[in-house]
């Protein structure tokens, strides 16, 4: 093992011992515990997919069957939702970078953090577990009655994902009074960089919504149990009830999952950019809008359940709202380019595939809450294409982006730029090259959740599943040569973007204690205005 | 150029009133959104390239913030969603709205397959004859979980909820076979779960009906409401409400409000009696949730609506 320069003392060494990380309350060393079980779930919930692709390729029995396949999908929807895309980029990128963009030591409740560190572990374990007892074949969404009524695992999926929630309140309260009241003196409100304001809203929707989703399932889960009859309407309960309960959670995951996303995209595009962001205060007011407008458009997923036409409309029309919300900050992203000093590297690469994604993904969904189209839409591959680009692929670019950005700080080590701008233009590709297709299978009628298809749409499943390889390859190439910079990368110095953001004013990778008093900042975050003559 | 895009789009071909209507805002959508993003990217693509950072590259200070700008950006794109969501809004309403003269046909989905059961009491499992140019409304429910009848060629979906009717309108406009399709996942046999429409002309549709020879749905109806004892309670005017009469009605319910006794009021009282209870009246009935067959529950239906005082 060759140590090209001798570290500075770092986060990472100080104290030594294995038993010192397990026990830590070091909000980095949580964003680090945070990583290594988000990209496990990654890695996990992907294989199932690559299984499902794979299954996808012939229109009947191919390597698993109908069953099998129903909990494949199950468990790659309940892995990567739950056990990825919610935690990830606040439990890792909020956790890491909050304490440092507001110029703080610690989170509020250092200790509540080690918590929902193994609360989140535990409640992977119990979901992971429902798998050695045979899995789960309802779908992510537990849609009653046939979730109370299958012979399969449910309860202890429930619990899982029940206790997966725990943590996820534990995380939201934690940033909220980590803003509220751990700002140094010279980080107002007006002056918190964009991706605190993300983490921020997105805390809020962690803690009012996530109740709800405990609440459903711990009633599917009871209701499987002991046949309570809650949603079955021999027993004078209503199936429908449980959609509404569902995703009044599950439609504001989706802003959990993609609000952090926003904030990594707000934060890499000033840096790329050297530009201050075109409009902050447009930024921030859309960041808060979608949070709330959000809170009041689950029902865009039960156009065709029996809802009356007055809701049908209402929630069309809220719809809309996020939409309004989502282009305010496109708009912004872009214009921050004009008049910069553009550097392209594998960050912002990133970044221009989260566009993409976002803008499309985007507009599906305006198409979708135009409430007539989803008629035909809805329950096809329109729709799981739809949500890949919008929740998946946004989220996972933007944490993609994330850790190519903030790589340097988080080890103060530099990667690959070759293989980081091949390994980006092959996730680029692969996912657009999976989902793609999937949009066109949607149009043709392809039901979601089918283990067998008519001959005549194969070809666009084969499509989808070179891209799906492709994906994986790309991701796959990143694990590797981020493995290998993190034992040699050269250093990267404190600051190697010259970025302007408040953390990377301290050490890359910062001290155990990074600050020895509230920083004084004069300057704020994006002020890149010295650049110009 | 219309079929052109279908084509391109790999949209089914079109075999109901509502599908071409669907089509096409289906491209006013499409084509809005490609406009986007050939103007955003388009100037993303210019701003990376003539910003970038290279030898020589001189900064000019950014124009001012206009918030006026800003607020009319957004009032803009939020009028452009607003008028898709108007124009999807009702075309929703149309569609959802059956014609004149409906064909009634109750639809009962079970894992894995649909029955289909017609006025005069004709059956059928997994193929549903129409006739074509004739309004249909279908009439649905579940007798296991939630299934979803979807006919890509006709551009409609529905979901089929245990416990509760729900309604599907259409008019076919081409004679053919069309595939329906389970969009609701619904256990291992959900992906088999599949059945055909045969739109026939009106004349060939008349044949087939006639060709049945069907049993009077009414009739068996009768025949059944004394069998199964209805005419015990709903006879005596003090114990349950009258059922001759009451078919099209306003019915004031328990809670103050009103309900209109048609098929889905009728087969929610069947199915969830306490549901919408008739005002002056006890909440004793059973549930019948799984002691009528579809076609049972269609032909008790029939009864009523025939049935005068």
């Amino acid at each position: 093992m060759s140590e090209p320069t001798a570290p500075p003392p770092s986060f990472w060494t100080e104290p030594r011992g294995v038993r010192t990380w397990l026990a830590t309350t070091d909000h980095k060393r949580i964003a680090i515990l945070f990583f290594v079980g988000t990209a496990l779930a990654l890695m996990l919930g992907g294989t199932f997919a690559l299984i499902l692709r794979v299954e996808l390729v012939v229109p009947d029995h191919g390597i698993v069957g109908a069953h099998a396949y129903d909990k494949l999908f199950t468990h790659h929807g309940i892995v990567m939702v739950w056990m990825f895309m919610i935690p990830a980029i606040p439990g890792v990128f909020g956790n890491f970078l909050v304490p440092l963009m507001i110029g703080a030591n610690e989170l509020a409740f250092p200790r509540l953090n080690r918590a929902s560190f193994w609360v989140y572990a535990t409640g992977a374990c119990i979901t992971l577990a429902a798998l050695i007892g045979g899995g789960v074949d309802t779908g992510w969404t537990f849609y009653t009655p046939y979730s109370t009524t299958t012979p399969t695992a449910v309860a202890v999926v429930c619990v899982g994902v029940f206790v997966l929630g725990i943590s996820s309140v534990m995380t939201g309260l934690n940033f909220i009074v980590t803003v509220h009241t751990r700002r140094a003196p010279s980080v107002p409100w007006m002056k918190l960089p964009l991706f605190v304001w993300t983490i921020y809203a997105t805390s809020i929707i962690l803690v009012l919504a996530t109740p709800v989703l405990g609440l459903s399932l711990a009633l599917v889960g009871a209701d499987h149990v002991w046949h309570l009859g809650l949603f079955d309407p021999a027993a004078g309960g209503d199936p429908v009830l449980f959609q509404h309960l569902f995703w009044f959670y599950s439609h504001p995951a989706v802003y959990i999952m993609v609000l952090p996303a926003m904030g990594v995209v707000s934060e890499v595009v000033s840096t790329f950019a050297h530009n201050r962001p075109a409009s902050y205060g447009g930024i921030v007011v859309a960041t808060i809008g979608i949070a709330l407008v959000g809170f009041f458009t689950w029902g865009h997923h039960m156009f065709v359940a029996g809802m009356s036409m007055f809701d049908t409309g209402m929630f069309g029309a809220l719809s809309m709202f996020v939409a309004v919300f989502s282009a305010i900050k496109m708009f912004a992203w872009v214009i921050t380019f004009y008049r910069g000093r553009v550097v392209l590297a594998a960050p912002v690469l990133y970044v221009f595939t989260f566009l993409f994604l976002f803008l499309f993904g985007g507009m599906t969904g305006v198409a979708v809450a135009t409430s007539s189209l989803d008629v035909h839409w809805h329950d096809t591959y329109f729709i799981v294409a739809h949500f890949h680009f919008i929740m998946v692929g946004a989220t996972l670019t933007a944490y993609l982006a994330a850790l190519h950005y903030w790589f340097p700080k988080l080890t103060g080590r530099r990667y690959s730029e070759v293989w980081a701008r091949r390994a980006a233009v092959a996730v680029a590709l692969g996912f657009v090259g999976t989902f793609l297709p999937q949009f066109l299978l949607g149009n043709a009628g392809m039901p979601r959740r089918y283990y067998a298809y008519p001959e005549e749409w194969q070809w666009l499943h084969v499509a989808s599943t070179c891209g799906a390889g492709l994906l994986a390859l790309g991701l796959g190439t990143t694990l590797v040569y981020l493995g290998v910079a993190l034992r040699r990368g050269p250093p990267s110095g404190d600051d190697p973007w010259q970025s302007r953001g408040f953390e990377w004013r301290t050490p890359s990778p910062p001290p155990a204690v990074a600050f020895s008093a509230p920083p004084v900042w004069e300057r704020d975050a994006y002020s890149y205005e010295d650049e110009v003559p | 150029m219309d079929d052109l895009l279908r084509r391109a789009l790999m949209l089914p071909p079109r075999a109901s009133s509502a599908a071409a209507g669907l089509d096409h805002l289906h491209y006013v959508v499409l084509g809005c959104a490609l406009a986007v993003a050939l103007v955003l990217f388009g100037l993303l693509g210019w701003f990376v390239v003539r910003f970038r950072d290279r030898p020589g590259h001189a900064r000019v200070r950014p124009g001012a913030r206009s918030r006026r700008f800003e607020v009319g950006l957004a009032a803009v794109t939020l009028a452009v969603f607003v008028t898709l969501w108007i124009g999807g809004f009702a075309q929703l309403r149309a569609m959802r709205t059956p014609g004149p003269n409906a064909l009634e046909v109750y639809v009962v989905a079970k894992q894995w397959m649909w029955s289909f059961v017609y006025p005069d009491g004709t059956a059928a499992e997994d193929e549903l004859r129409v006739p074509v140019g004739q309004p249909v409304e279908l009439l649905l429910t579940s007798r296991d979980v939630i299934h979803s009848f979807y006919v890509p060629a006709f551009r409609l979906k529905q979901d089929a909820v245990p416990g509760r009717m729900t309604s599907l309108a259409f008019t076919a406009t081409e004679a053919g076979t069309y595939d329906i399709l389970c969009a609701e996942y619904c256990g291992a046999g959900h992906s088999r779960m599949r059945g055909r429409v045969i739109a026939l002309p009106a004349a060939d549709y008349a044949r087939w009906l006639v060709a049945h020879d069907a049993p009077d749905l009414a009739r068996a109806g009768a025949r059944l409401a004394h069998e199964r004892g209805c005419l015990r309670c709903h006879d005596v005017r003090a114990v349950a409400p009258p059922l001759l009469g009451i078919y099209g009605r306003p019915v004031p319910l328990a809670d103050g409000s009103t309900a209109i006794a048609d098929a889905a009021y009728l087969t929610e009282s069947l199915m969830d009696p306490a549901a919408k209870v008739h005002a002056g009246y006890a909440a004793t009935m059973p549930s019948y949730l799984g002691q009528l067959s579809a076609a049972d529950t269609a032909a008790l239906v029939e009864y009523i609506r025939e049935a005068r005082p």
